[in-house]
């Protein structure tokens, strides 16, 4: 009885680094195959249109909604220290340093990374994969990587667009509705916010969460069941895999980069 | 195909945008642009209290520089002296018998300098030193005055 225990402990373990392994040659071999630059250019773009360009109204919607939420949440309660001319500044770091890279990257791990694993999934189903590399074309160059480099480079942009429109929200929300010193609100915001120390840890933020997120999405497209419950089994993993991971590398990244460690 | 790439050039300038208003409108890097017009002083105080790096220097509280640096110097006696180092705008000249105090914005808000102006002709030049300094007030030190009796 005690052995089929240990037996099962060491099948779970062999096959947790056996997954591994394949991810780790999946990520050096679509991240280092691009011999034809120019070519591989094109499809990047493409994939840049449906993993970015896409999510912008997502983005852009729920970050005004945030920045005006959190202007009348934070007003409610500094209005009680008489602190209230404070509140650019606590928008401004809150938004800045944690809310605006993790909420992009949940909203972009819903949106995007399922539709990503998704559609390899669903090529893998039909055997588009299979029949891409019998023609010796090789599937990791034309589809796979692409769709690495794109969401790689959107996801620091959108981060950025949704911390500016949340704060311009919150700057109509409070000086229009709420009385605040529109001075008050920028200048006190300028003097707590460093460049180097916030906006550039925030972009380095979304760089990890970034990687994180295409190389979990990609990973379960490839390697899923290809029946379309093994896909829709996938798809669901890639989400809560990478929502997960996106918290415990940021509370990680947050103690290296915030605390005088 | 132009379609797409016209989408997504703007989705990357609408990145770039946001980049950019988040350096020069909501970060401090929109007001140290002017340091080359600047020139450094230094005063030495007993007790800095919670004066911070950036920290602004005011005349009658209106800003006129910051605090570049915060070091400890040692003196003739061996002792240590905090010394702090300012940054200051080159049109407003300090004579040298001017005096600089460590005060507090508010009842528990942050430590700035304030610089009262002397009578003397001749002002403080660059790496000039200002001697009359007073010392921030502590709120440890007044609660010792009146709960000791």
């Amino acid at each position: 009885m005690i052995f089929d225990l240990f037996q099962n402990i060491g099948k779970k373990t062999i096959y947790f680094f056996f997954r591994l392994g394949e991810a780790f040659f999946l990520l050096i071999y679509s991240l280092f195959c691009i011999p034809n630059f120019f070519k591989s250019i094109k499809r990047v773009i493409n994939q840049l249109y449906f993993v970015g360009f896409l999510s912008l109204i997502v983005i852009i919607v729920s970050g005004c909604f945030i920045g005006m939420v959190l202007c009348i949440q934070g007003y409610n309660v500094l209005i009680k220290f008489g602190a209230e001319q404070e509140l650019g500044q606590m928008i401004a770091v809150s938004v800045i340093r944690e809310l605006g890279p993790v909420i992009t990257s949940l909203l972009f791990a819903g949106r995007s990374g399922s539709s990503l694993t998704a559609e390899i999934g669903f090529m893998k189903m039909t055997e588009q994969l299979s029949s891409m590399s019998i023609m010796g074309v090789d599937p990791f160059k034309r589809i796979i990587g692409p769709r690495f480099w794109a969401v790689q480079i959107s996801l620091p942009l959108l981060s950025l667009i949704f911390i500016q429109i949340s704060i311009i929200g919150a700057f109509f929300i409070g000086v229009y509705f709420l009385g605040i010193d529109s001075g008050a609100f920028w200048s006190n915001m300028q003097s707590v916010i460093i460049f180097q120390e916030d906006v550039f840890n925030s972009v380095i933020k979304t760089f990890i969460f970034g990687f994180v997120i295409a190389w979990i999405s990609v990973f379960q497209g490839i390697y899923c069941i290809p029946t379309s419950e093994g896909i829709g089994y996938a798809t669901t993993n890639s989400v809560v895999y990478s929502s997960l991971s996106i918290f415990i590398i940021d509370f990680f990244l947050t103690i290296f980069m915030y605390t005088d460690v | 195909m132009r379609k797409i790439e016209i989408f997504v050039g703007f989705f990357i300038f609408l990145g770039f945008l946001s980049l950019l208003l988040l350096a020069f409108k909501v970060s401090d890097i929109g007001n140290l642009k002017n340091d080359k017009s600047n020139y450094k002083i230094s005063a030495k105080f007993t007790n800095i209290g919670g004066l911070k790096k950036r920290a602004k220097v005011t005349i009658g509280g209106v800003k006129i520089g910051y605090v570049t640096n915060i070091t400890l110097k040692e003196n003739e006696y061996f002792e240590y002296v905090p010394v702090v180092e300012m940054s200051i705008k080159s049109s407003i000249h300090i004579p040298i018998d001017s005096s600089a105090s460590i005060v507090t914005s508010g009842l528990l808000g942050d430590n700035y300098i304030s610089i009262d102006i002397g009578c003397n002709d001749v002002f403080i030049e660059n790496n000039g030193i200002i001697t009359l300094t007073s010392q921030a007030l502590l709120l440890e030190d007044l609660l010792a005055k009146f709960g000791v009796g």
